[in-house]
């Protein structure tokens, strides 16, 4: 692996062109994200399948692509510690015309990687020749000016992003089967690598115009289709949840966050955006035309702020895409306040949060907007809390009817195993627990407890010991525990029990 | 295939039966018994998820003082956790108050025990765990139901 890093890092070296790209910052900023990845429940989320993705992407690609298969085997797997190092190494080797976009995307994709994404652009290297063209011609641009370049790359892109959107609409079910992600990757539109590019490129000039908004409108639309295809697909966990999600949102978010860079002031950067937004997509749909707008509307005013700060930017920067091409917006973006900052930390939280919640309630995943998934959530909680409280009823009516005839092995061998094995005949005296239910319920049950209460300790934990019944061992060990010991867990209950109906007989 | 003795389930359908049997020794009447199986459920719910989550917390608390006892408590602390979370995360919850479903986190906050002091965010950390657990008690609570009625 570490081979493999020097080998790469020569081929890039080999192939370095001078650009105005500023590694230096957008590393510093990237290290700084990365501790917020590290945390995060998304971090180290298959990077298995993010090197079978990154290889197989770039393999296809061009004969950079070993080494960027490597590269990123390496890079997936000490995703925390090496990514400072590699991400170094990819600034500081910038490639020429077909090198370049690809290390910019690697650096690009290896921050969402972090996150656990995968790097679905990679799959459109080898598609596109005039992809190459572009390349070069980003190489060969100092920063600043991409408009020329990125209308007919708009152009070039907007006749397929139904298709693309459409493919990617199965993107979300493939990755979330936990499966190979080269499907993923493979089926995933071209259109963010241009996006990609011109955002590594462009980190600190904000004059970029943006590309082609209808990519981004379809890839937003295509976006949210997939995050509902997520969630119907009713993942519980937070892990598969996110990667798939954040697979999704790999190629939309890298050309939203292109978009979104270009209308940012110089201060953005590239790599972060995507970083963070990646992170933040997974929840903000709805929330982004609000966020977008409010972005605008703070760009003109807010000026240049320090260059260091990592404004999130909305991603979806679908709102003005016509007014970016009419006139360009030397800073654009968010404002930069720390508080806004931490409230767009927070809001990403919750989002997440919700997305989380709307998988474990039951027909939800249909449900956007907070205060209807906020609804839906508090009636699946009152309709729990119902349902225990009909089970309370019911247990204090049936349970309590008879002698305690609660026929505990019978119980036991219910909810946990759907046949136990029969006790051995020889055995049956000493406990009579079992399936074959010696006697009558509460026969049995008392017959447990007395044996319990005279066979305390080292003997009748002996007798237990000789039964070659697994079962019978393992509820013996559970009814042993249930009567024996732990008497402060009775006496836990017990007053819990004692002290409100005391309370009640004082009243 | 043995029972798993680490389950939430396990642990609570232990502490639950318990609690019935010795509802059922010491109790006659039926009204005290409902209470006292509802105390139960709950206690019992909460002492096997541990001290870990702040919803239980607020529970084993519940139960450990007694309903009126509680609610004295609760509310002083509730006041506490309040003033202090307030001064850090003060444009948060303003922000949270103007976001869409200040309504409805505060119905939340009614339900889930021990929500009143939580900023959203934990809210619905406790939320998620909170719905988990309870359906864990209501599927062994059916469980028992089922067993007795049918023995």
């Amino acid at each position: 692996m570490e081979m493999n890093d020097k080998d790469q890092s020569e081929v890039e070296k080999r192939n370095e062109d001078p650009l105005s790209y500023h590694p230096s910052d957008v590393s510093t900023d990237w290290r700084y994200d990365i501790p917020n990845f590290a945390n995060s429940s998304i971090g180290l989320v298959s990077t298995g399948t993010c090197m079978a993705v990154c290889g197989d992407a770039v393999g296809a690609s061009c004969s950079s692509g070993s080494m960027v298969d490597s590269f990123g085997q390496t890079v997936w797997e000490h995703p925390v510690n090496a990514a400072p190092i590699g991400f170094n190494e990819l600034n500081v080797h910038n490639g020429s015309g077909v090198s370049d976009p690809l290390s910019m995307l690697k650096s690009g994709l290896f921050l969402q990687s972090m996150a656990g994404m995968l790097p679905h652009s990679l799959s459109q290297f080898p598609t596109d020749s005039a992809f190459i063209e572009r390349a070069a011609r980003f190489s060969s641009f100092s920063g600043g000016h991409f408009g020329d370049m990125l209308s007919p790359l708009g152009v070039h892109q907007s006749g397929s992003p139904y298709s693309r959107s459409g493919v990617m609409m199965q993107a979300p079910q493939e990755v979330l089967s936990g499966n190979s992600f080269k499907p993923v990757a493979g089926s995933y539109p071209q259109k963010p690598e241009p996006s990609l590019a011109e955002t590594s490129k462009d980190p600190e000039q904000g004059s970029m115009e943006r590309n082609s908004p209808k990519n981004e409108t379809m890839a937003e639309r295509s976006h949210d289709e997939a995050k509902q295809a997520v969630s119907t697909s009713g993942n519980d966990s937070d892990g598969p949840e996110f990667s798939g999600g954040v697979a999704q949102e790999e190629g939309p978010l890298t050309a939203k966050h292109a978009g979104a860079k270009k209308r940012k002031r110089g201060n953005q950067d590239a790599d972060v955006e995507q970083a963070t937004g990646s992170q933040q997509q997974l929840g903000e749909v709805k929330n982004s035309s609000e966020i977008q707008q409010r972005g605008e509307q703070n760009s003109t005013p807010s000026g240049n702020t320090s260059n260091g700060k990592h404004v999130k930017q909305n991603p979806q920067a679908s709102d003005s895409p016509k007014e970016e091409y009419i006139h360009v917006r030397a800073r654009r973006g968010q404002a930069t306040n720390s508080h806004s900052l931490a409230e767009r930390v927070r809001r990403e939280k919750i989002s997440e949060r919700m997305k989380f919640l709307q998988d474990l309630v039951p027909g939800c995943s249909k449900v956007t907007g907070k205060a209807v998934m906020l609804d839906e959530i508090i009636n699946y909680v009152q309709s729990l809390q119902r349902q225990v409280e009909f089970f309370v009823n019911e247990t204090s009516d049936n349970v309590f009817r008879s002698s305690w005839s609660f026929n505990w092995s019978h119980f036991f061998s219910r909810y946990s195993m759907p046949c136990p094995p029969p006790l051995h005949p020889s055995q049956s005296p000493i406990l009579p627990l079992g399936p074959s239910g010696t006697g009558n319920a509460s026969d049995t049950l008392r017959r447990v407890i007395s044996l319990q209460i005279s066979n305390m300790g080292g003997g009748y934990k002996e007798s237990a010991l000789e039964l070659p019944n697994a079962w019978d061992d393992e509820l013996h060990n559970v009814v042993q525990m249930g009567f024996n010991g732990s008497a402060t867990l009775d006496n836990q209950e017990t007053n819990c029990s004692v002290s409100p109906g005391q309370m009640k007989a004082e009243s | 295939m043995s029972l798993n003795l680490k389950s939430l389930r396990t642990r609570f359908a232990l502490r639950f039966i318990r609690a019935l049997k010795k509802i059922h020794h010491q109790e006659k009447s039926f009204n005290k018994r409902y209470y006292k199986v509802k105390v139960a459920a709950d206690a019992s719910m909460a002492a096997a998820v541990g001290p870990r989550r702040a919803w239980s917390r607020a529970l084993l608390s519940r139960a450990r003082l007694g309903w009126r006892c509680r609610a004295q408590s609760r509310r002083e602390s509730v006041e506490c956790w309040r003033r202090k979370r307030m001064h850090g995360h003060g444009h948060a919850r303003a922000a949270e108050g103007q976001g869409q479903g200040q309504a409805q986190a505060q119905e939340l906050r009614s339900l889930v025990p021990g929500g009143e002091a939580m900023d959203l965010q934990n809210l619905l950390d406790e939320t998620a765990h909170y719905i988990k657990c309870l359906t864990t008690q209501v599927n062994v609570m059916r469980g028992i139901v089922n067993c007795c009625s049918t023995s």
